[in-house]
């Protein structure tokens, strides 16, 4: 297992636009991570420069920079659709067209960069049948197929990520739950389609993660790493601020002989903090903790 | 204005490891290695039978704490007396063995206070839901009653005290809590019509209840004696440092702090970045919070250069 974190570590500021890739990779890497999760939610924004026209020249310094640093990208995050599939998010009447470029562009760079697995969010049914796994499995292979073929074609593994319990108006969502998420990988008979598991999303849904983490056991190629309290997506590091067990995960993750990346997910420890330097101290903390994390994942 | 800390950065410890609840001494030995030179005296944990306050011999326990205080060169500022836990629902004498105890530890924290030279004592007001619901005049008078006679105590050891603006909402049964407010706390503090008696503002409480918390400061104004410095996103009391994943708007209210020309110091209530970290990373984390704390100073000294 390997500690990584998202670019995002870097990219929200509290006092100025959003931080470069190329600056986001250099200050992880100062702070010690080898590993980075290559973000591409925010381009449904606006935001990074995979939006602009000469995203792939961009793609091409980011692995040059990647290589040069010695940067290992092992997981990416596709962009994803906040509401509910299939309707538009209101008064953004082209946002559907725009999901499906940034998509097209995040799989592309993925594989330009050696990814190996791309995080996607499934999808529950809004307008069909609401609450039915039989057609949340159905939208998401419709809406999903498109995608897994261009990951496919890119070298890149497709990895679905449970999802957090509830998004209004829906009381409850497909794939918050292990045996979801399961039925609906499984519903692909592909291995390149296997499950990230979010540790915060988990968190909000369950006491203790173990049952899950087990049932999920060599389906798990990806993960998100944050904390909170089980009442919202907080986004935290480890320890600060949260009440995840997590003593008893790294031992699940252990046991299960989960060899992926231990990604960070934690924007929120960082993204508000009014300085660079404060920046920069809160990443090496969390690249402390998260490699202290990993030294809690022994067989 | 300067930079503190309460003791309680230090008190909890995950998985009870090394300890239940840290020694207060090694509270202070951790403080002031993190940097602080100032701290609160968290009384708090007494009513959960922790701190070595709670014991027969508690005045030794004072005389110590004092000694490595001075020792290690800190100044304690504030304390925190000790919050009854259901005052808000019940009445006083609801749990006959507690309630003569919990005066007790109220006693002792006030002593304690002095003998620290601790300026101003932290109390939370209460709401009144015996005689009736949401009527402020109940309320006003409940605490008037209750405070009277720590107030005349905390000013024979020489110390004021300071009511703390509330968390609303905090419990199902009430839905309103009296003092979480401007209006209420200066209500309250103005009818003790006495010096000794002030307000500390929580900015992680404020943040819950205001959208923009300015005007309530402004209205406190010289009335503000003591801090408690908090983030939160207004959903909760989260407790963690400045500018962790919170909403306060510190930008503006430092500078504002300054501008009413208040004297106190600016004191760190954020348990929650270190209660449960494992204890190895403790000191990096408060090491990190006093430099968070250090940016807040900067930007109230920038009000101090504006006005």
């Amino acid at each position: 297992m390997k500690l990584s974190t998202s670019t995002n570590l870097f990219s929200v500021n509290r006092n100025k636009p959003y931080t470069g890739t190329i600056e986001s990779m250099m200050r992880c890497k100062k702070a010690g991570f080898d590993n980075l999760d290559m973000n591409f939610c925010p381009t449904m924004r606006g935001q990074t420069e995979f939006v602009t026209d000469n995203w792939k020249q961009v793609a091409y310094e980011v692995r040059n920079t990647a290589e040069r640093l010695g940067i290992a990208f092992g997981q990416s995050h596709l962009p994803f659709h906040p509401g509910h599939m299939p309707v538009n998010p209101i008064g953004d009447p082209g946002y559907m067209e725009r999901l499906q470029e940034m998509t097209r562009r995040a799989v592309i760079v993925s594989g330009m960069l050696g990814v190996k697995w791309a995080v996607v969010h499934p999808y529950a049914s809004f307008t069909g049948k609401m609450y039915s796994v039989e057609e949340d499995i159905r939208l998401n292979i419709e809406q999903f197929s498109p995608v897994i073929e261009q990951c496919l074609k890119a070298g890149v593994g497709v990895a679905f990520e449970n999802i957090l319990g509830m998004k209004e108006p829906m009381r409850r969502r497909f794939s918050a739950t292990a045996e979801e998420l399961i039925a609906l990988v499984d519903s692909f008979h592909d291995p390149r389609v296997q499950i990230c598991w979010d540790f915060g999303h988990g968190n909000r849904m369950y006491d203790s993660q173990a049952r899950p983490l087990r049932l999920v056991g060599s389906r798990l190629k990806a993960t998100h790493v944050d904390d909170n309290r089980g009442n919202y997506d907080a986004h935290l590091l480890p320890f600060i601020g949260g009440n995840t067990n997590w003593e008893e995960i790294m031992g699940v993750l252990a046991e299960i002989g989960y060899e992926g990346d231990f990604a960070l997910e934690i924007q929120k420890f960082v993204n508000d903090l009014p300085t660079d330097e404060l920046k920069d101290e809160a990443a090496r903390l969390s690249f402390e903790i998260g490699s202290y994390l990993l030294s809690l994942s022994v067989k | 204005m300067r930079l503190s800390t309460s003791t309680n950065l230090f008190g909890e410890n995950r998985n009870k490891i090394p300890v239940p609840y840290t020694d207060t001494v090694e509270c202070l030995r951790r403080c002031k290695a993190a940097g602080f030179d100032v701290v609160d005296m968290n009384f708090c944990p007494m009513r959960r039978g922790l701190t070595n306050f709670v014991r027969d011999d508690w005045m030794e326990s004072l005389s110590r704490v004092k000694e490595a205080a001075d020792e290690l060169g800190l100044t304690f500022s504030q304390s925190h007396l000790p919050i009854y836990p259901d005052l808000n629902a019940g009445p006083l004498e609801s749990d006959p063995a507690f309630y003569p105890l919990f005066m007790e530890y109220t006693r002792r924290a006030v002593i304690g206070s002095g003998t620290l030279g601790v300026k101003w004592a932290v109390a939370h007001p209460y709401t009144d839901t015996r005689n009736s619901q949401y009527d402020n005049a109940a309320s006003l008078k409940m605490n008037l009653d209750f405070y009277r006679p720590i107030v005349e105590l905390a000013k024979e050891n020489g110390v004021g005290i300071a009511f703390e603006n509330m968390l609303e909402n905090q419990q199902p049964a009430v839905k309103r809590r009296f003092c979480s407010v401007a209006d209420e706390l200066i209500h309250l503090v103005d009818a003790f019509n006495d010096p000794a008696v002030g307000v500390c503002w929580d900015f992680g409480h404020g943040n819950t209840v205001y959208a923009d918390q300015e005007l309530a400061l402004r209205m406190i104004g010289k009335r503000l004696k003591a801090t408690h410095v908090a983030e939160n996103k207004g959903a909760y009391d989260s407790h963690t440092a400045p500018f962790v994943e919170g909403s306060v708007n510190w930008e503006k209210l430092m500078p504002l702090l300054t501008e009413i020309g208040y004297e106190g110091d600016l004191t760190f209530e954020i348990q929650s970045m270190t209660n449960h970290l494992p204890d190895l990373f403790k000191d990096k984390v408060a090491r990190f919070c006093f430099h968070i704390g250090q940016y807040c100073l900067s930007l109230a000294e920038e009000g101090g250069r504006r006005s």
